[in-house]
């Protein structure tokens, strides 16, 4: 078994979710669509990276927007991404974020052990409805 | 280990984000703006009258002032910022009226050591032992029992004493 442990909680974000077919976003998960949507679209606004997420996702995760502001200032923290101030698509002042070297280090970490969780998960489920 | 080590990153993120010039608010602000108006245009292209747009851009984006206070408290170090503003608050108030500021520090000096004048005293009368040979062996006379008058050299512990 690898001894390292999952830095990310994958706490339930709040905010209701109107329709069943919908999930909430985990909000460690938030962080890690972020970095990798940064690391293969390159530098993208608030607005941008919702977007994105909102089309990859296909509607079937329910985003506040807002809180993709509350990530971004945490990935910030951590030193895993920069910012700094452009023009938006109408013209508007806008901050466009960017990933770092430390964000690269950290999504190649983060996505491993997501898929490690994932699957250790998948697997007690599948095992669970065998019976 | 390494959640320690982020938690700290983020204290460390906080202190210099406090100590620094830029405000985080107006700069959430125009961001939150930004995006509202380009979701608001979004939904008219869909085909939402103005007002319809405008609120379903809120509510896609979730409450701006909540978020707002949120992302505020965690950007900066609010005691620091507290401890800083109070600083420039008296150093400016002093500056104003320097006679009332002399006369609080004059008042405050004063009360300080007077208090440590006494002290000092009190400490080497009473709390400390007395600068003679053996201290322990020191007792103190207290006189019990009924006198008259105020003739306290009449009075029959210390004529005893004296033999």
């Amino acid at each position: 078994m690898p001894k390292k442990y999952a830095t990310v909680s994958y706490a339930m974000s709040k905010g209701n979710t109107p329709d069943q077919k919908r999930s909430e976003v985990l909000q460690g998960t938030l962080d890690l669509m972020i970095l990798k949507t940064l690391d293969a679209m390159g530098p993208l606004h608030g607005y941008g990276i919702a977007r994105r997420i909102e089309q990859l996702s296909e509607d079937v995760l329910q985003l506040n927007e807002g809180t993709v502001y509350t990530s971004l200032l945490r990935l910030q923290q951590q030193g895993w991404i920069s910012s700094s101030w452009g023009a938006s698509e109408n013209n508007r002042k806008a901050k466009f974020y960017s990933i770092t070297k430390g964000g690269r280090k950290q999504l190649v970490e983060e996505t491993e052990n997501w898929e490690r969780i994932s699957g250790v998960i998948g697997r007690v489920l599948r095992t669970a409805g065998a019976k | 280990m390494s959640r320690f080590w982020h938690i700290l990153k983020e204290q460390l993120a906080r202190i210099r984000a406090s100590l620094g010039s830029r405000t985080f608010d107006a700069d959430f602000d125009e961001e939150a703006e930004a995006h509202l108006e380009l979701l608001t245009e979004r939904f008219v292209r869909r085909g939402m009258s103005p007002d319809e747009a405008r609120y379903a851009a809120r509510r896609q984006f979730g409450g701006v002032t909540l978020m707002k206070s949120e992302l505020r408290d965690r950007s900066r170090f609010r005691p620091l910022e507290a401890v800083l503003q109070d600083s420039t608050y008296v150093v400016r108030q002093f500056r104003k009226s320097p006679l009332f500021a002399i006369t609080s520090i004059l008042t405050l000096a004063l009360g300080i050591g007077a208090n440590t004048a006494i002290f000092t005293l009190v400490d080497q009368l009473i709390l400390r032992l007395l600068p003679i040979k053996d201290p322990q062996q020191v007792v103190a006379l207290v006189g019990q029992g009924q006198f008259y008058g105020d003739n306290m050299g009449e009075n029959p512990i210390s004529a005893k004493i004296r033999g």
